[in-house]
This record gives structure tokens, sequence and C-alpha cells, in this order.
């Protein structure tokens, strides 16, 4: 483990109930990646902050159980993976009409940032934004976690296996299938050679 | 090298996951390979507009604004919560504390006599305990099969050789939930039943040429960490329904869940949780596949859509079995 995670225990055993200071230091340096991990696993982004949020505080109240042994970013994913795995349950088990009309589309609405560009630009970087976000909401919660954790954290397959508590190969798996998926459905633009950016 | 094992080898590749001398040998396949090149760019520009769309999402998730309230009621709750469990510990040790207890003891002795002194208790209120017990147990049961079916490969890969595997939800009676673990066969692409657990803590697995069975138990077969796991909420799930049976008002209850299970019904997207297709397997009382419904889910907008027995491969799983449309 590097110094940082060292670190973000050291912060997490020094915090109380009276003194929340390095608790929220902690917070700082690890909302924003939990916030985006649950976003892509649950696919909402207000749920996401339900959950992200649940998990600091759980974590925070089980400080004292919890080994240091792993990174505190793998626990703390771990932790959002459960939290946002039971809400995509609870959902599941009674969706309303209106969800199960709207199946395919981003649950929060989201469209990609169009940031300065010519409306015929803007609107194609949108159709290949929610395209790649139609495509990842039709892959399993878990296929979505892995090929997050590998694009954007930019961790290493056992990292990705340790965080998700799964097995090498079923690592592999899900990012080969992702990878596969999102593919074929950027098939087009793939073969003019157009990209996101 | 086949296609698919290639395939999955670009992404390593890319990855930078492949040991030094498979990186050397596939460099060396690269090096011979046009196609190989083309296809390793295509999954490289796959890659960098994924990681384009995760960025582009993060960033806008929250700013800074928002990040800081984030923060501020993370520690507030946090805190709060902690007080709150602390206040909690310190009652519980106070004499009045244990007062308390003592009455709250004696109302649920009072109330848990009931069916002797004549009252009626609400059975099904029991039996919805129960149920909600299952449920709080299934992801715990759901991440373990995934477990399984991974550990069931590497032990006996001549009997459990498929490569992949999806895990299908199991609905028996009211409320009652198992799980299936389901194996796709990556050169037929047939999904196959490999191994599941109804509510009566039966095994069901199947071989790969053979029919599907039921066993009474898979301990021998793969002694596993997931596997006692697996069982663990078996013990679980068995003593709720003891704990239902032995109230007297609950009996006719438990016994209809009972018949339901003798029946074992099985219903299983196939496709991710977001599928639409539904198959249902219909078990008799010997645990043999008695026939399979096929549909769209019922509640759907595409509730009209109409699946044949192609679309699950059935030939391939359960030929000659009698399969049916489900009802409308």
């Amino acid at each position: 483990m590097s110094r940082e995670d060292d670190d973000d225990w050291d912060l997490l055993a020094a915090s109380s109930a009276e003194d929340g200071a390095g608790f929220a230091e902690l917070v700082r340096r690890h909302y924003r990646p939990a916030l985006a991990f649950a976003r892509q696993v649950i696919g909402d982004a207000h749920k996401a902050e339900d959950v992200a949020q649940k998990a600091f505080v759980n974590v925070f109240v089980a400080r004292e159980r919890l080994q240091s042994k792993a990174k505190f970013r793998t626990l703390l994913f771990r932790v959002v993976l459960n939290l946002a795995l039971n809400e995509l349950a609870r959902k599941s088990r009674g969706p309303s009409f209106s969800e199960l009309g709207d199946e395919d589309a981003p649950a929060d609405g989201l469209a990609p940032d169009q940031g300065v560009m010519m409306p015929e630009a803007a609107a194609e970087a949108r159709e290949l934004g929610e395209m790649i976000e139609g495509g990842l909401m039709r892959l399993s919660p878990k296929h979505r976690a892995a090929l997050y954790l590998r694009e954007y954290q930019g961790l290493a397959y056992n990292e990705i296996a340790e965080t998700l508590e799964a097995s090498l190969a079923e690592v592999k798996i899900w990012i080969h299938r992702g990878r596969s998926a999102l593919q074929q459905i950027l098939k087009p633009y793939l073969d003019r050679g157009e990209s996101i950016r | 090298m086949n296609e698919p094992d290639l395939r999955e080898r670009l992404g390593a590749y890319l990855d930078g996951e492949l040991g030094e001398s498979e990186r050397r040998d596939f460099e060396t396949e690269l090096d011979r390979s046009p196609a190989l090149r083309e296809e390793l760019e295509r999954l490289r520009r796959t890659s960098g507009n994924l990681r384009a769309h995760f960025e582009g999402r993060a960033e806008r998730l929250v700013d800074d604004r928002g990040e800081e309230i984030a923060v501020e009621r993370i520690v507030r709750m946090s805190t709060q919560q902690l007080r709150r469990g602390d206040l909690v510990a310190k009652r519980k040790r106070s004499p009045l504390m244990i007062l308390a207890l003592l009455i709250v003891a004696a109302g649920l002795a009072i109330f848990l006599a009931r069916p002797f002194l004549g009252d009626e208790p609400d059975a099904t209120e029991l039996v919805r305990a129960a149920s909600r017990e299952v449920d709080s147990q299934m992801l715990e049961l759901d991440l373990s099969l995934a477990g399984l079916a991974s550990e069931l490969i590497a032990l006996a890969p001549e009997d459990f050789e498929l490569e992949r595997f999806s895990r299908g939800r199991l609905r028996f009676g009211p409320g009652g939930l198992a799980h299936l673990a389901l194996g796709l066969d990556p050169e037929t692409g047939d999904y196959r039943i490999q191994a599941g657990r109804d509510l009566a803590g039966a095994w069901y697995l199947s071989d790969p040429e053979g029919p599907i069975r039921r066993v009474e138990s898979l301990e021998d077969a793969a002694p596993t960490p997931a596997l006692a796991a697996v069982m663990a909420f078996g013990e679980t799930l068995r003593a709720s329904l003891e704990e239902a049976r032995s109230n007297p008002s609950a009996v006719e209850m438990v016994g209809r869940v009972e018949d339901e299970l003798e029946r074992s019904l099985w219903k299983v997207r196939l496709g991710g949780s977001r599928s639409r297709r539904t198959a249902i397997f219909w078990f008799d009382e010997e645990g043999r596949l008695e026939r399979i419904s096929l549909g769209a889910l019922v509640g759907t907008v595409n509730r009209d859509a109409r699946l044949s027995a192609a679309d699950f491969r059935l030939d391939r799983i359960a030929p000659g079995l009698e399969v049916e449309d489900l009802p409308r």
C-alpha cells in the first residue's frame, strides 16, 4: 500500500464523534470517485448520492471493526457496490410502470457534456454519449462496475477482483464482454473513425 | 488461437495484463496479422471513448460547492449516528433500561402466548417475516453463487466446463426467492442450468450431457467457501420457516408455501436484470423438468412480445420437452 493509503486509514482511525475533521478530509478525497462509481452501478444520479453518502456513514460507524489490509478506496467501493446492488434489488422487486416503460433510457436523464461545439458536432457527441450510456445500462451492474474501475479508475484486474469480490476470471470476462458489447454499439462511429472527444 | 480467446487476449494486452512471455507471443502474432492490429486499434478507440464518457459524467456529477455540502452532510450524519449509538449503549447499561427491557420481555411473552390464550395471531405476517428474511439474504446468496459458479469450473472442469455464467433469480411461491446459476456454452451459445437451490434446501445440478437432477447434497462435489455461504443461507431459511411452522395458526399458510416448493416453479430472466426474456421451468415432484413456459415479463410495456423455443435454444437444454407460451 502507498503512503497515501496508510494516510487514509490514519485519518479514519483518528476520527471520532467529537472530532470529525480528519474524516471530513477523507470524505473530500474520495467523495467524487465514490459518487461516480455509485452512479455508474445504479444508473441514477440522485440515488447514487444517497448510496455514496450512506457508504461513508457506514464506514465511519464501523471504523473500529475495519481492517487496514486493503486500500481504503477498495473497501469504500465495496460498500458502495453492496449498497447500490441492494438498491437495485429493492427497485427490481417493485418497479413502477413508468420505470418499466423507460428501461433503456439513462435514469438521470443526463446528456453528455457538449462544451463549446458547433451544433452538428454537439448533436453527434450527444448521440454518441447516449449510445454509450444506453449500451452501459444494458450491461449488468457488475459489468458496468468492472468497466468503470478499469477505464476510469485505471485499476488492475486483481484490484478490480478485490473490489468486486470476484474471481480474476470473472473480471476478465466482465471487461471483455462489456467492451465487446460497447464495440458493437459503436461500430458505425468506429468505422468512421469518430470519437467522443 | 480461436477467435474468442484472441479477442479476450487483445483486451488483456491493451490493459497490460499479459505476462512477459505471453505478451511477446502476442506481439509476434500482432506483427504477423494486419487484421489483428486493426482489431486492437478499434478496441483502443472503444476503450478511449468509454474513458472519455466516464470522465465527462464524473465531472458533471457534482461541482465544488455541491461536494462541500455533501462532505458537511456526511460528517454530520456520521457523528450523529455514532453519538446515538453511544447513547443507546450507555442507556442499555442503566438499571432503568434493564427494568424497561424486563417489561418489554414480559409484554412479548404475553404476545407470543396469544395463540394459547384464544386470540388469533397474524399468520400472514409470520410468513411475510420469513419471506423478508429470504430477501435480506438474497444479495449475499447472489454473490456467493457467482463465486460458486467460477469455483465449480475450477474444481470440476469436466463436469462444469462452461466458461460464462449468468445468474437467474428463481421465484418460489409468495415472496420466496432462491437462485440459479446458468452457464453459457461459448461454442454453442446455449444456456444450461449448472447449479441451483430451492427453498426446501434441495440442490439441482446439470451434467453437460445429462438431464437436470435433484441432489440432496453438493458438499462432496464442491467443498468450497462459496458453497458454505450458500448452504448457510439455506440453514437460515429453514430456521425461518421452522419458526413460522411452530405457530399453529401458520401451518396452513406454510403448507401452501411448501406446496409451491414441491411444484418447483423456477422463473428465470435470461440476458441480465433488464432482460424481458423470461422462462419458467416447471418441475414435477421427482425434480424432473416437466415443461417450460416462455414469454416476455408480465407488466412490461412489451407484454405482447412472443418468444420461441429458439430464442432460448431449448432444443439443446431440454430436447423434446413441452414448451408453451406464458399466459398473457
